[in-house]
Formats: structure tokens, sequence, C-alpha cells
């Protein structure tokens, strides 16, 4: 783990000397290969603006001079958004910045720099054959989860309080989970999409990575106004297709974080597995049509992992996408009835801690897991229904490497996700850096 | 780990391929067909867990 620490006083630093802090420790982390971009001047500019509101003794917003990074799939202003690939290297830049990144800005927010992660968010591995691979700061050439990588990465470094993701079907689940921070991907539509590359347009979330509970409350706040809920949740664990395989840190991460919890009961999902698949299906339709005319014209500037499978789902037929947004609409009135007789869910947010770059399969449990069929097979499933989702990471004790647990609402309920962080953390279920 | 259902054993994945690189006009290299296929095989699995249980659904 990076020994690259917070400032000391963080709260009396200026805004220039916090940024100008991070823009070091980011330099400092470069062997971890979680920034495309770092934006400097823009940031010290910013923080320069702000500097100026405290002096003359205006409000600089509930943010003011906390540094964040953002997946260079978000627009910003005069930089060509290139989404993890050399497909996009030719498209115009951003006339202006996607509107999460003005929303947290205009909350004293300043963005630093824009992180690697899996091209076009098409991957849970932080693997980028133009940008080259994240690594977990955890080390031993570990992937650090993606397609969000850079982002979490750069967050549980030390280097950043929190950074923008985006989940599609895990993508900042995942990498939240590998890489120990907390993550959260609230109910679909609820954070605006606009200046964020598309993938797949059923299923993108923005998501935000937080180096703690607080951080991670204090932004959703700032975005949205919006507080933990009070009083007691219920709470159920997701048992059958939740249950295997799963690493024996996962099995005891999951136990523990019921027990802070109340779990007192277990709770069925028995269209878990389809809704996966259909998960599955619908992004390899949609983003293999979205990229059909481009595969044509230079199909070179697609990585080898990334071409054949957006080729394959632009030659699936419709009929499979058409069964496949059916299953959603089941599958969502299955977790809607679920969410209407208990509070929160609890579920693993991934088989297993993290595995060394380059895998394509690791055995988890006695059972060999496939990496790209596998490791998302508990995220993708939830994402289809639109639900709002919180990771609570923690060390596990046989790997000591962060494993980490989904926390599940109804659709609009983040309060409940939020009350449910803060139970977990007071009861020190979290990283300790 | 079984996650899906294997393709249906009728369906000819290449002339379905063949089919809707007529429709679409998608190009590829000779030498990129079978990764391809492979990535199809894997839809179609899932495409037959997601059928059959609609159908299942449909009937109850």
């Amino acid at each position: 783990m990076s020994d690259v620490a917070m400032p000391d006083d963080t709260a009396r630093a200026t805004a220039r000397q916090r940024v100008s802090a991070t823009l070091t420790r980011i330099e400092a982390l470069r062997p971890l290969n979680a920034v495309t971009a770092i934006l400097a001047a823009r940031a010290l500019d910013r923080a320069d603006r702000i500097d100026a509101l405290h002096h003359a003794g205006q409000q600089a917003g509930v943010l003011a001079g906390m540094p964040f990074a953002a997946k260079n799939i978000f627009d910003v202003a005069g930089l060509t958004t290139r989404a993890g690939s050399r497909a996009t290297e030719n498209d115009p830049p951003a006339t202006e910045d996607a509107a999460v990144i003005r929303r947290l800005e205009d909350a004293g927010a300043i963005l630093v720099a824009l992180t690697n992660m899996d091209e076009l968010a098409y991957g849970f591995t932080g693997e980028n054959v133009h940008d080259g691979d994240t690594v977990n700061p955890y080390g031993g050439g570990l992937s650090a989860g993606g397609s969000s990588s850079g982002s979490a990465a750069l967050v549980a470094a030390g280097a950043v309080p929190f950074a923008l993701g985006t989940d599609t079907n895990g993508s900042s689940r995942v990498p939240a989970a590998l890489s120990g921070v907390v993550g959260f991907k609230p109910t679909f539509g609820k954070l605006s999409r606009a200046g964020v590359y598309p993938f797949v347009d059923a299923l993108d979330h923005v998501g935000i990575l937080a180096a703690d509970c607080p951080t991670a409350t204090t932004v959703w706040q700032a975005m949205t106004g919006e507080h933990a809920a009070e009083g007691h949740l219920s709470c159920a664990r997701l048992d059958g297709y939740f249950e295997t395989p799963l690493h024996p840190d996962v099995v005891t991460a999951v136990t523990r974080a019921g027990a802070i919890l109340k779990a007192e009961r277990t709770a069925s999902f028995p269209l878990a597995e389809a809704a996966r698949a259909a998960a599955f299906l619908m992004t390899m339709g949609q983003s293999g049509r979205r990229h059909l005319a481009g595969l044509n014209a230079g199909a070179q500037n697609f990585g080898a992992p990334c071409r054949n499978r957006l080729r394959a789902g632009a030659l699936l037929p419709d009929d499979w996408l058409a069964a496949a947004y059916r299953m959603q609409a089941l599958a969502r009135d299955q977790i809607d009835a679920l969410l209407s007789d208990v509070d929160i869910l609890l579920a693993p947010a991934a088989p297993c801690p993290a595995f060394p770059l380059g895998s394509a399969e690791l055995t988890v449990a006695g059972e060999v897991l496939p990496i790209r069929l596998g490791i998302g097979k508990f995220t993708q499933c939830l994402t289809l229904t639109h639900v709002p989702v919180a990771v609570a990471a923690v060390t596990g004790p046989e790997t000591g490497l962060p494993v980490g647990v989904q926390i599940v609402a109804a659709r609009g309920r983040e309060d409940r996700l939020l009350a449910a962080l803060a139970t977990l953390d007071t009861a020190g279920f979290r990283i300790t850096r | 780990m079984t996650t899906y259902l294997p393709p249906d054993p009728d369906l000819d994945l290449t002339a379905l391929m063949h089919m809707r690189a007529r429709e679409t006009g998608l190009k590829w290299h000779d030498d990129e067909t079978a990764d391809i296929i492979l990535n199809l095989e894997r839809a179609a699995g899932f495409h037959a867990l997601v059928r059959s249980v609609l159908r299942e659904s449909e009937q109850t």
C-alpha cells in the first residue's frame, strides 16, 4: 500500500496548497499508471479563485478546495474525451465540462486529473492496450478492478479524497472492492450523464469512489442535498446466486457486515442469473451497434480485447436484445418486491480479492472463474434493475487485500445507503489507511 | 462455472454471423472470425438462458 498521506493540516491549508500537494502526490504515484492527464494549470487557477473568495470572506462551497479526479470518460472543456480509446482521438474537444464536474466545482471541489480506464468502459480489470494497465496500490502487479480503475487506485493510494467513475455493469463497484475504497452507484438517472461518453444507454450510471464513508457522504450531500436516513433499517442477505463462488475473505466480509447491520434473514432474487445474462446482452448489443461505423472505418483504433466484443455485439440479432429488455422488466419487478419488504440487501461485490493483471481465470473456492465473465457477476445483475448500490470495503483476514460488500436499496433511497455505510463505518468496517 | 445455458444446438452461429454481417455491413479480417464466433457463442449462451426463463415466466 502506498505510504503517500494526506496533508497533516488539510483544514487550514489554502486551496492552492492542497492542490499543489495533490499534484506532487500524483507525480509520486506514476508507477500506478492511474492517471492519463494532469490538469495542473486549470486546478491551480481554480484554487486561486477559491482562496480569493475565502480572503474576501465569501463562501466557496461545502467542498471548497477539495481535489478530485475523474475517469477520462467525462468531458472536460478544451480536451477530447478519450474514454480510454484511440477510436476517440480525432473527436473534437469538449466545449464544456460534464454536468457532474460542473456540479462538484460549483460546490468548491477542484478537478486535478483524469484517470485511466478499460477501453470504452468495456472491462472489469483496468487493463488498457493504449494507455497501459492501472496497478492496484496494494501492489504485486494486481488489478485495481475496472473499468474505473484509475479513479479507484488514485483514491486508494491517498492522492485524492474522491474521484468520479462510471458504472454500467459494476465499473465503480468492482474497483471499489478490489482497491479498498467506498463505491457509490446511485439510482439510474439520478446523476446527470450529460458530457459522459456513452457506453450502454440503458445501463450507464455516474459513480463515486471515495476514500471513506464521511467523504462519500459529504460528496453526495454536496451533489444532491440529501442526507442519511434516520432510524432502524431492516436488512437481509441475498442468498442463492450470491453465495458462490466466494473467496473465504469475501465470505468473512459479508458475514461481518450482516452481523453489524443485523441481517437476521436471507432474501432471494431468483432472476439474478438471468438478469446478469440480460445485462451482458444489452451491453454487447448496444455498444456494438454504437461503434459499428467506427469499426468499419478504423478497426485498428480499437484494442484487440475490445474490438471483437464490439463486432459480435453489432451482430447480435434484434430479438435477442428485445428478450433482454423483457428480462429487465421482470428483474426490476422482482427486486422492487424484495425491497418493499426490507430496507437494505447485502451481497458480495466481487467473488474474490484483487488478482494479478493479465489473468484470464482464477480458482475461487475450488471453482474456475473466468475473469471477464465472472468478476462482475454480482454487480451486473443488480445494474439491470437500476437500484442504488454502495460498496463498503474491508481488509480480508486471509490475504490482507481489500474485499467489498454491496449494500442495495430501493430506487431513490440513497439515504438508506448512507445510513448503512455510516453504521458499518462506526463499527470499524472500513479500510484503515 | 456454469452461468449460462449452452446455445441452442440448432443455432448455426457461423450462418448467423454472415447473415447479420450482410444486414449491418460490418466487415473484419478472416483471421478474426474465430474470436468473433467465440464472443457470439457466449452471447448465445446468455440468450438461451434469458429465453428459457422468459418462457417459464410466460407459462406461469
